[in-house]
């Protein structure tokens, strides 16, 4: 039995805070899920790797950067995309186009199709910024951190003002590569906990200009190669299990013991459910658009 | 030096009226001894060598290379007598271990210079006239590899970043360039290897974005290169 609303609570401060944190999770979850029935539809050219499940990373790390930020992410980007405010009817609409995934200059958000093509963006991002208090984020999952010339691209960005954070699913730490020795580690399913963690690792890249690796420690991703179901049949057991690590049923949890009304968290659902509806509409409307363009500039 | 007078095309052979410019020889700006050949045409019958008068420099083409036949008479180029110059008199560009000055004045008679040199030229001009621009290449900032840029680290030290040796990694460097606002200008380190998607990628973002982004591949004229689709092509003595 879920305990009773107070509606003094629902209307205090931290709760509201909470509760933004946990929309915005539902609409990571629901982009996600979107681009996934796409994908099965054959929508999207390409692999689509998905990390429903983590959204406490996408959400907390979003929630830490200063504005005048990067964010550049490997291949489980769609999460973050929307975290970072990028609209999900353009994220949908480039994910059918294939060329260009999500990408914008103004905060800069980069999706690109490897981890180490994440690090090298950062990299030179961060050299050639001109702002001497922003940082660049690059996020990476723990199997891209396994590409062998990472390590060199990790010295790279040592004077650089780079933080590497990694979603790292394996069920023990010690198949970490070396170079990851000396990173922070923190508990990758609290959005509360990545938020101060990359706050915190954020804020001393930025003091010091030189570079930081913080390890999240997430659950499986959903939808971990939608591209290899053989291959991710085959990893899986290095993996930790599914089950009760989601991030967002544990946010749900703990609103509801906070005293958040369940109603009010049916209502979020809900209006996360609409805003990805109008999303998915937008983005055909886009792509409708599109092909009569192309049809137009078709020789007759 | 002497004023430039001339150089027309002659009759070489009884009967000829018109002939095409295969090639030049000598680049504008050129010095050359008298009998050096500056010039070949092409007649319908033979190929014939158009040769400097005296020593002197070649100031200015009139007529390019191509198909278009010229008639006898007609003036293919300035020329103007004078000895050899003293090296170092009037060098192309001084680069010296701080900085790169332009020598050449903006009006009068082209200077001679190799493809790095102009290019490294072009490339400091560029970086002074736009603060935006930066230099990505391989051992930038000692220089890039053979020296090509050596300099511009010197003149725009936080300007010329470092890249890796793998083009791929090199192409990503220049798309988080271009996400800061830079405009990048990517000497790509491995031609021969560029990986289209890599390419693309900048591509893509340099026009969504509408923000100009340069990748220059130094090519060996002999190999069989064939550059990516929209590349612009420099060669040396076009």
């Amino acid at each position: 039995m879920l305990p009773a609303a107070d509606p003094a609570a629902t209307k205090r401060p931290d709760l509201l805070m909470q509760s933004d944190a946990f929309s915005a999770m539902l609409r990571a979850r629901r982009l996600e899920e979107a681009a996934g029935e796409w994908f099965g539809l054959g929508r999207t050219p390409g692999d689509l790797r998905l990390s429903i499940g983590q959204e406490a990373a996408h959400v907390g790390l979003a929630r830490a950067l200063a504005p005048a930020d990067a964010l550049f992410v490997g291949r489980r980007w769609i999460g973050h995309a929307s975290a970072a405010g990028l609209d999900p009817a353009d994220i949908l609409s480039d994910l059918e186009d294939g060329g260009l995934r999500a990408a914008r200059r103004a905060p800069a958000f980069d999706a690109a199709e490897e981890g180490a093509s994440a690090l090298e963006r950062a990299i030179g991002w961060a050299a050639a910024t001109s702002d001497g208090r922003a940082v660049a984020i690059a996020v990476l999952d723990d199997e891209e951190t396994e590409t062998p010339s990472l390590a060199q691209t990790w010295r790279d960005a040592a004077r650089l003002p780079v933080l590497l954070v990694v979603e790292d699913a394996r069920a023990a730490p010690a198949g970490a590569p070396d170079w990851l020795a000396g990173a922070a580690v923190c508990d990758g399913l609290d959005v509360h906990a990545v938020s101060a963690a990359v706050a915190a690792a954020r804020g001393e890249v930025a003091a010091e200009r030189c570079a930081r690796a913080l390890v999240l420690r997430v659950g499986r991703h959903r939808g971990w190669s939608m591209a290899e179901p053989d291959r991710t049949r085959a990893r899986g057991p290095d993996r930790r299990p599914r089950g009760q690590e989601d991030a967002l049923a544990r946010e749900r949890t703990r609103l509801l013991e906070r005293g958040h009304d369940p109603d009010d968290i049916e209502e979020i659902d809900e209006a996360a459910r609409e805003a990805q509806r109008e999303a998915a509409a937008r983005a055909e409307a886009t792509l409708a658009a599109r092909r009569r363009a192309e049809r137009m500039d078709e020789p007759s | 030096m002497s004023a430039p007078f001339e150089i027309t095309l002659a009759a070489f052979t009884k009967g000829m009226e018109e002939a095409a410019l295969a090639r030049w020889i000598v680049p504008e700006g050129g010095w050359a001894a008298e009998g050096d050949v500056l010039a070949e045409v092409e007649t319908d019958k033979a190929t014939m060598e158009i040769e400097a008068p005296c020593d002197g420099v070649l100031t200015r083409r009139l007529v390019s290379c191509g198909a278009k036949k010229w008639p006898v008479g007609a003036a293919l180029a300035l020329f103007a007598p004078g000895p050899k110059p003293e090296p170092g008199a009037q060098p192309a560009i001084s680069a010296p271990a701080v900085g790169l000055t332009l020598a050449a004045p903006p009006a009068g008679p082209s200077v001679t210079m190799t493809l790095a040199d102009a290019v490294r030229a072009g490339l400091a001009e560029a970086m002074r006239v736009d603060p935006r621009v930066r230099l990505i290449a391989e051992d930038a900032r000692a220089g890039g590899r053979r020296g090509v840029w050596r300099g511009l680290a010197a003149e725009f030290p936080s300007r010329a970043l470092e890249a890796s040796a793998d083009s791929a990694a090199a192409l990503d460097r220049a798309v988080g360039a271009l996400l800061a606002g830079a405009v990048p200008a990517l000497d790509l380190p491995a031609p021969g290897r560029v990986p289209p998607a890599a390419l693309d990628a900048l591509a893509r973002r340099a026009a969504r974005f509408e923000a100009p982004a340069l990748a220059m591949l130094r090519v060996d004229a002999r190999s069989r290169f064939a550059p990516p689709a929209g590349a612009r092509v420099v060669a040396p003595c076009s």
